[in-house]
């Protein structure tokens, strides 16, 4: 007998997995007999992807900026900003000198002879990009000339991840003492985190004039170059043009957007917006 | 909550509570202007009695509170091609807090000038910084 069950094809940025899957049940409850494929890699790689031609009908990623530095007006019309976030700097309880680490000291502490620090892929995620950022504006905000050729030389290849969520799983394993990621995948995750100063983390929009002072530039798959300026962190998604099956995939925006979203949204340490 | 006063050392300022201020003042924003959050708080970090940051996650949390409550309303609003944010407006019942706001504020400014007044007295003069 054939299967007349429809498919609904998500594609999300990897530190959005758990609130995609929480919100995937929440749709579940509307639409029980729909089919939910899941794919996540970094932001930048899921957009090259569509633009390659992949068919998927919704795609949420960490940064605004993507969308409309690759997928608009071509792909996507219109995206929504549904979440912020900021950037922290995570641990555990081996981590070396985790009892010292204050949001003042961090920088000395990584600079530490031994101190194994990570982030993710600049050119594939957002997260590695704004972390860029962040060592850019702490040059500034704490007075340190030369800090941040002093981070980057000291965070090598070997310390680069593709995607943000791959960087959480160095610090589980034990590989890094320290990485740069999301507060609400330190949340999900249960690390400890260095929260760090309004002025250098990504998060408030009162700022917005100060991190857009900051840029890095990045390669895409083709070799060609962007440059990102500094921005608070925020979230968004869209139907693609291609999308299959437009109707579910904007119940499935409406359901992310939705007071019960919100509170999934809420719950995975995401600030809805 | 009264947990403004917890933690302050002997001698330190007090500190007045901002998210105290920050309902009125979003209702005072917006009764000139709709507008997303985003810009709220860029425009609630200029405005001179939140003399500190406001935690972004606080004001988002008090705007979905306030829409809850029936004194904002929400819509998604977009262009053509670009992003789309949820943007607010004041309600008939916002507009009647903005007024309760003004009104309580008022009060509250009398017994403030009252407090100076006698403080003045006693120092016999004006304050020694200069304010008031």
């Amino acid at each position: 007998m054939a299967d007349n069950r429809k498919t609904l094809k998500i594609l999300h940025a990897g530190a959005l997995r758990k609130p995609i899957k929480d919100c995937v049940h929440q749709f579940w409850k509307d639409c029980p007999d729909v089919e939910v494929t899941l794919d996540y890699a970094g932001s930048r790689a899921c957009a090259h992807a569509v633009l390659e031609g992949r068919e998927v009908d919704v795609i949420a990623l960490a940064d605004p900026h993507v969308f409309e530095d690759l997928l608009v007006p071509g792909h996507v019309d219109v995206f929504f900003v549904f979440a912020t976030d900021q950037m922290v700097l995570g641990y555990d309880e081996f981590s070396q000198y985790n009892s010292e680490i204050t949001r003042h000291n961090w920088p000395d502490i990584l600079l530490r002879e031994g101190v194994l620090f990570g982030r993710s892929d600049h050119n594939l995620d957002p997260c590695g990009y704004r972390t860029l950022m962040v060592w850019q504006l702490a040059e500034k905000y704490y007075n340190r000339p030369g800090l941040f050729n002093l981070l980057n030389g000291r965070c090598g290849p070997d310390l680069i991840h593709p995607k943000s969520i791959d960087l959480a799983g160095s610090l589980l394993e034990g590989r890094v003492d320290y990485v740069f990621i999301y507060s609400s995948v330190a949340e999900q995750l249960n690390f400890r985190y260095v929260r760090l100063p309004d002025q250098i983390n990504l998060s408030n929009p009162a700022y917005a004039d100060e991190y857009a002072k900051v840029s890095v530039t990045v390669t895409g798959k083709g070799g060609g170059v962007s440059l990102v300026r500094g921005a608070p962190v925020e979230f968004a998604v869209a139907v693609p043009k291609n999308s299959a099956n437009k109707e579910l995939a904007n119940l499935f925006v409406k359901t992310l957007t939705s007071r019960e979203g919100e509170k999934i949204l809420e719950s995975c340490g995401l600030v809805p917006c | 909550m009264n947990g403004e006063m917890e933690g302050r050392a002997a001698g330190e300022p007090p500190v007045m509570p901002l998210e105290k201020l920050t309902q009125p003042a979003i209702l005072l924003l917006l009764a000139q202007n709709k507008a997303h959050g985003y810009e709220l708080i860029q425009k609630l970090n200029q405005m001179e009695f939140t003399d500190g940051d406001l935690d972004t996650a606080t004001v988002y949390r008090i705007l979905r509170r306030m829409e809850q409550e029936g004194l904002l309303a929400s819509n998604w609003e977009h262009g053509e091609f670009g992003p789309a944010r949820r943007q607010y407006r004041l309600t008939g019942e916002g507009l009647n807090s903005l007024d309760e706001w003004a009104r309580t504020l008022q009060a509250r400014l009398r017994q403030i000038e009252t407090f100076l007044t006698l403080y003045r007295h006693i120092k016999k003069g004006p304050l020694q910084n200069g304010q008031g």
